[in-house]
């Protein structure tokens, strides 16, 4: 049950990371196309929306990284360790990640709550509110990965390689 | 002191098997909580670090690495160098250094590039009698050219860093990796006379300007990127969104080993692999952030000024400490730590940041090799099936070959700044 919900929430978000990107992609290579072919019709504000697009794709790959076991992390002393070290050691790390996690999203969340206050907005023509165009981002994919990993938790898995099987 | 601590705490908990974002951001949370500094800027300041249109270059050329990987480029290009050095003794190990030369001005990665190559070259190597631990040494010392021939996405990451300019960064790696790519091939001829390795067969004059000819199309884009850089048409973003798309084209149109189909999941792959290096970057900025504002630069420099230390004795002393920290940390991680550390340093010692970058950047190429934790010794041992242990063995006369040659990066600045100084002004 926990590895099908696992399953078809990152098929969501990996096509949601899917359409962001090249989204991205096309914005930006527009804007520069119409800079350098007809610069009376040029946008201000093409690398600022790409940049919005390539934020949230990140924000929504950290949890699809967390399910995948793909955080980058280094072994050094894992490999020496007997199982059930690992194993409590594995939980150790899931915890302070967790906890690191919902702690970047309540202050990531502050964060969001501070610039719309201010109602701080980009500087292009667009004047794009940049509460919940940019710092939106993190709360969501801190708040994204501490749900995955407590889902992960239930399925009996960790967020990194080495994790596998805590 | 408490800075101290704070690095080691970090450190501690990567050594735990921390993932390497955690690490440095509880390490710099916690400072930054102990000296009473809001966390709301933390947060802030972390999500703000990426926010640069520079950036955008980062999963733009993962994604044409990602198309070149699998697009049958890197077959094509293997091909294409077989045509020119594979006659010559060793020579499917020339091979390898040539077509990752060719192809590290594609990739910008060098998991990439030893992933690429490895893969058709190792079965090759040893179907022709090379031992397995001459191929995997040989593939893997090669592919960390991919990050010291432009374009580099670690160039990238120092660059945003360091507030360095990018253009000039990638020029500067331009002498570099072709004096470390003749260095491999001297490494390659010289093992592969001890070792008695047959030399292969000369191609014909029509298959060497057949294999040459269907290499064209993936050599534009290096050349697209060049021209789009350094004739001041396009920004370095631009040339990686150019990068990207052409990468889908050819290997759609051209050598057409992917479909349409395949597009958009190689595509979201792209954008999570780019992604893993991208939630360490918020962290490590955050962690810069942390350690500049706690006076450890200032300390540093006053010391370095105090003691009379002089900029070679410094850079020695730089260089053992990073291929250290290269052995237990990824090299990522060991740029992303380093440079905020150490760049207030560089004015009072009179070394080119630029020239850093390039140093910097060749201790991480040796940090991919380095075990326990060499990023590439893991990818070739896991394509050719091999103990982690042959790996290692072969890797080490390159490694020794890469210490004289990062001793030449230090000591001869010019090897790095003769070019860029030369095109932009010194």
């Amino acid at each position: 049950m926990h590895e099908r919900i696992l399953a078809i929430w990152s098929r969501v978000e990996t096509a949601l990371i899917g359409v962001l990107v090249l989204c991205a992609l096309g914005t930006f290579l527009g804007g520069a196309v119409l800079r350098h072919v007809s610069p009376r019709q040029s946008i201000d504000w093409a690398d600022e929306v790409a940049l919005y697009f390539i934020v949230w794709a990140t924000a929504l790959a950290g949890s699809v990284l967390a399910a995948e076991g793909r955080h980058i992390n280094t072994e050094i002393l894992l490999g020496g360790l007997s199982s059930r070290a690992r194993r409590a050691l594995g939980l150790a790390v899931g915890a302070l990640t967790l906890g690191f996690c919902a702690t970047m999203a309540v202050y990531g969340w502050q964060a969001y709550e501070f610039s719309a206050m201010l109602d701080d907005r980009s500087g292009s023509s667009l004047r794009t509110p940049q509460s919940w165009a940019l710092f939106l981002a993190l709360p969501v994919g801190m708040a994204l990965m501490v749900a995955k990993m407590l889902v992960l938790a239930l399925a009996g898995r960790g967020i990194t390689a080495s994790g596998k099987g805590h | 002191m408490d800075a101290i601590l704070g690095l080691i705490g970090m450190m501690v908990l990567m050594a735990l098997g921390a993932p390497i974002f955690v690490a440095l951001g509880v390490a710099a949370m916690v400072m930054l909580a102990l000296e009473g500094r809001p966390l709301m800027d933390a947060a802030m300041t972390s999500i703000s670090g990426i926010n640069s249109t520079t950036f955008l270059a980062v999963p733009f050329f993962v994604m044409a690495a990602t198309f070149m990987q699998r697009g049958g480029i890197a077959r094509i290009i293997i091909d294409a160098a077989e045509a020119w050095v594979g006659h010559f003794r060793g020579g499917l190990g020339l091979v390898c250094v040539l077509a990752t030369t060719l192809f590290a001005a594609i990739s910008g990665s060098s998991v990439v590039t030893a992933m690429a190559m490895g893969t058709f070259l190792i079965p090759a190597m040893v179907a022709r009698g090379y031992g397995r631990p001459f191929a995997l040494g040989t593939v893997g010392a090669s592919g960390t050219l991919g990050i010291l021939i432009p374009p580099s996405l670690s160039m990238i990451l120092y660059g945003l860093i360091a507030e360095q300019s990018v253009p000039r960064l990638f020029l500067a790696g331009v002498v570099p990796g072709l004096i470390q790519a003749a260095i491999l091939a001297v490494v390659v001829m010289i093992l592969s006379r001890k070792n008695n390795y047959a030399s292969g067969e000369r191609v014909s004059g029509a298959e060497f300007a057949r294999r040459n000819l269907r290499a064209l199309p993936a050599l534009f884009i290096p050349v697209s990127v060049f021209v789009g850089i350094y004739t001041g048409y396009a920004t370095v973003t631009e040339s990686a969104g150019v990068a990207a798309v052409s990468s889908v084209l050819i290997a759609v149109l051209v050598y057409r080993e992917v479909g349409w189909k395949d597009v958009f999941g190689m595509t979201a792959e792209a954008m999570k692999a780019a992604s893993a290096v991208t939630f360490i970057v918020m962290f490590a900025l955050l962690f810069a952030h942390w350690i500049t504002g706690s006076g450890v630069p200032t300390d540093l420099v006053e010391w370095a000024t105090g003691v009379g230390l002089s900029p070679w004795q410094f850079l020695l002393a730089l260089n053992l400490i990073m291929l250290v920290m290269g052995m237990f940390l990824d090299a990522v991680a060991v740029l992303l730590i380093v440079t905020p550390i150490v760049l207030p340093l560089l004015p009072a010692l009179g070394i080119d940041p630029i020239h850093f970058g390039i140093i910097l950047i060749v201790n991480m190429e040796i940090a991919f090799l380095t075990p326990p934790i060499g990023l590439n010794l893991f990818v070739l041992s896991s394509i050719a099936k091999a103990p982690l242990s042959e790996a290692i063995r072969g890797v080490l006369p390159f490694i020794a070959a890469m210490v004289v040659f990062l001793i030449l990066i230090t000591y001869v600045p010019e090897v790095s700044l003769w070019l860029p100084n030369m095109v932009f002004g010194g």
